[in-house]
């Protein structure tokens, strides 16, 4: 057991290296630096693995989104009748490429606002 | 209408795999094709038997070479022999999407000056279903260099091929990245039609399947790189990296130019890791203490006033002479404080950097200068990671929405596609750590101070694209960025139409993304049902199965 200071309070080796860091010498400060840089980079790791574990969780997002919407696609294309099938498709083809066009030709006249 | 030369060297491939390519030609909906099949004396009878046996069609010639030559032999029989406006390239065990042709044609006659067309592509599994499509961006030269993200499906005008002397002796294996890197280097126009035209097949032993397979064609394609870098009058050096098929170009800083650090800042601090810190002083520190550079960096540092004596005089024992302060007494718009340091500096180069930065990459400066000699380089960018070691920047993304490409994913992931572990070009960077050559600075106007908090690096980015040259964002160069994970700058409304008033077409073209992928987001999803993954089969007692 590591003997007390007078008060009780604290372990005394814990007294003894706590002044040894806050003494005027230069080396004292250098052991305080030291000190400090390590607690530093102890910290940054430590965050660098939550970091590690939050990059991962972003990944997989993107993975069970993929997975969700194809899931979904794939399921309804295969309820769909032939016809709705084409229409899926037709809609498809206006959002992706007619309608863009559409509006880009819209605000080029003034028509539309941007955005 | 133009005629396409289809061209397929052959060499002992699965027979039933050679079976599938030539079906794939005959089966196009579009006829305007010869197809030029040359037998590089393969020996397998099976082989020989096919091609023996394939019901006769004028449009294919097949050519049986009397030894075995490689690949780049074959191949330049072929070429010698096209006789169409364009030359496509098929292997052997490869499969044309049926509309293949009828595509490359109608993208030829729309754009009549284009010399050099490429495709999206996906594999094909042992099992013969199409999986894991290649969305690929519109032309991407520093990409292309950095490694082949076009590989299939190529055309290119013939004359162009035999101009250039078709595929070179000596680079087999990477013979067509090299043609690539050629051909892009002169071609007037270089077309992405983005659609999977072509499926590559994935054999065990194949390039598809694991570059790192072909050890002699990561050399070649190695060389190939450093030769177009000769070509191009480029001082630097290639190398392999863990990631085969990628390519490591450190370019040489010619000259011992000045890069004039712009850093605006309020003096402000902060507790990082645990620790508090003056932003300013670790922003300064940090590329101080990178002895590798050749630049000579000078350090504009624009700041509110009245500026905290102990940061002043902490810049002043750290910078020394090469501090050049620039008060700035007015509300806070980054874009005026920027431009005051601008207007100060006289470096060929300003880097215009964030002052919750710290230097990460040794060199940084050097591999963005080195990007941005090149004339036709407006914007260089570099990766910026949270405190976290999260990404925080790996380029613009402007896809029906502004954000940063992969945001929150790991830093040290290379990405889908290795576009993380690349350099390339990129439809806008952040100016929390940007070099920009001062003569292009000043020629697009410098940055605009009506958009004080946000997008007003959006607006340099495309103002620089405007003018013809390219951004390009390295992951070579590499911060720590100490900003907020949530937006420190919530977006006004009235933000994002000045915006759009001023650029209604930019938010929805990123010619970097791939109409392929979802919009909205900026993480290489795909659009529903595009993903490629393989529907369920429907067995006859109505189970599913899935692929």
């Amino acid at each position: 057991m590591d003997p007390l200071t007078d008060d009780g309070r604290v372990p005394r080796s814990e007294l003894d290296r706590l002044r040894a860091l806050l003494g005027p010498s230069e080396r004292s400060y250098e052991t305080l630096r030291a000190d400090v840089d390590k607690a530093e980079t102890l910290a940054r790791d430590a965050q660098h693995e939550l970091g590690r574990q939050r990059g991962e969780m972003a990944e997989l997002r993107v993975q069970l989104a993929r997975a969700r919407q194809d899931q979904d696609t794939f399921q309804r294309r295969r309820e769909m009748s032939a016809g709705a099938y084409l229409v899926d498709l037709a809609r498809e083809g206006w959002i992706e490429v007619l309608r863009p066009r559409a509006g880009r030709v819209a605000r080029a006249v003034g028509l539309r606002r941007p955005g | 209408m133009p005629r396409l030369s289809i061209i397929t060297p052959v060499f002992d491939p699965v027979p039933d795999h050679l079976v599938a390519c030539l079906a794939s030609v005959d089966q196009q909906t579009s006829g305007d094709w010869e197809h030029v099949v040359v037998d590089d004396a393969s020996t397998d009878p099976q082989i020989v038997g096919v091609l023996d046996s394939w019901p006769p069609d004028p449009r294919r010639t097949v050519h049986r070479r009397a030894d075995n030559g490689g690949i780049v032999a074959a191949s330049n029989d072929a070429v010698e022999r096209a006789t169409g406006e364009f030359v496509v390239m098929l292997d052997h065990d490869d499969v044309l999407a049926p509309e293949a042709v009828q595509r490359l044609v109608e993208a030829v006659v729309s754009t009549p000056q284009a010399d050099v067309l490429y495709s999206d592509h996906d594999l094909l599994r042992s099992d013969d279903r199409a999986v894991s499509p290649v969305y690929k961006p519109d032309f991407s030269p520093e990409r292309l260099l950095n490694h082949n993200y076009i590989t299939h499906l190529v055309a290119i005008r013939r004359d162009l091929v035999v101009r250039l002397g078709a595929f070179r002796a000596g680079f087999d294996g990477a013979q067509d990245h090299d043609l690539l890197l050629r051909a892009t280097e002169v071609a007037r126009t270089v077309q992405h039609l983005p659609e999977v035209l072509l499926h590559w097949r994935q054999s065990p032993a194949s390039v598809a399947a694991d570059i790192a397979n072909k050890p002699d064609a990561l050399d070649a394609g190695r060389r190939a790189v450093a030769d177009a870098l000769r070509r191009r009058g480029i001082e630097g050096t290639v190398d392999e990296t863990e990631l085969a098929g990628v390519y490591r170009i450190r370019r040489e800083v010619l000259g011992a130019p000045t890069v004039s650090v712009v850093i605006p800042t309020r003096g402000s601090r902060g507790r990082v890791w645990g620790c508090e810190r003056i932003f300013v002083h670790h922003a300064v520190a940090s590329l101080l203490a990178d002895r590798s550079s050749r630049c000579r960096l000078e350090f504009v540092v624009v700041a509110d006033q009245p500026l905290d004596g102990v940061v002043e005089r902490g810049l002043r024992m750290l910078a020394g002479e090469r501090l050049v302060l620039v008060p700035f007494d007015q509300p806070f718009n980054f874009p005026a404080k920027v431009d005051a340091g601008a207007r100060a500096a006289t470096g060929d180069y300003l880097l215009i950097l964030n002052d919750d930065t710290e230097l990460i990459e040794p060199a940084s400066i050097d591999e963005m200068v080195g990007i941005a000699q090149e004339p036709d380089v407006g914007l260089v960018g570099a990766k910026l990671l949270y405190g976290d070691g999260t990404l925080q920047h790996g380029g613009h993304v402007y896809n029906h929405t502004i954000d940063h490409a992969l945001r929150g994913w790991d830093g040290a992931h290379p990405g889908p596609q290795h576009l993380l572990a690349i350099a390339r070009e990129c439809a806008g960077v952040t100016a929390a750590a940007a070099l920009v050559r001062r003569d292009v600075y000043d020629e697009v106007g410098g940055m605009d101070p009506s958009l004080p908090v946000n997008y007003n690096d959006v607006d340099l980015s495309l103002r620089v694209r405007r003018s013809g040259r390219r951004i390009v964002w390295t992951p070579h160069a590499c911060w720590y960025h100490f900003e907020s994970r949530s937006a420190p700058h919530p977006i006004e409304p009235w933000e994002v139409e000045q915006l759009l008033e001023r650029w209604p077409d930019a938010l929805g073209g990123d010619p970097y993304y791939n109409p392929n992928l979802a919009p909205g987001r900026t993480d290489w999803l795909e659009r529903p049902g595009r993903s490629g993954a393989p529907p369920f089969v429907l067995l006859a007692d109505g189970s599913k199965v899935w692929g």
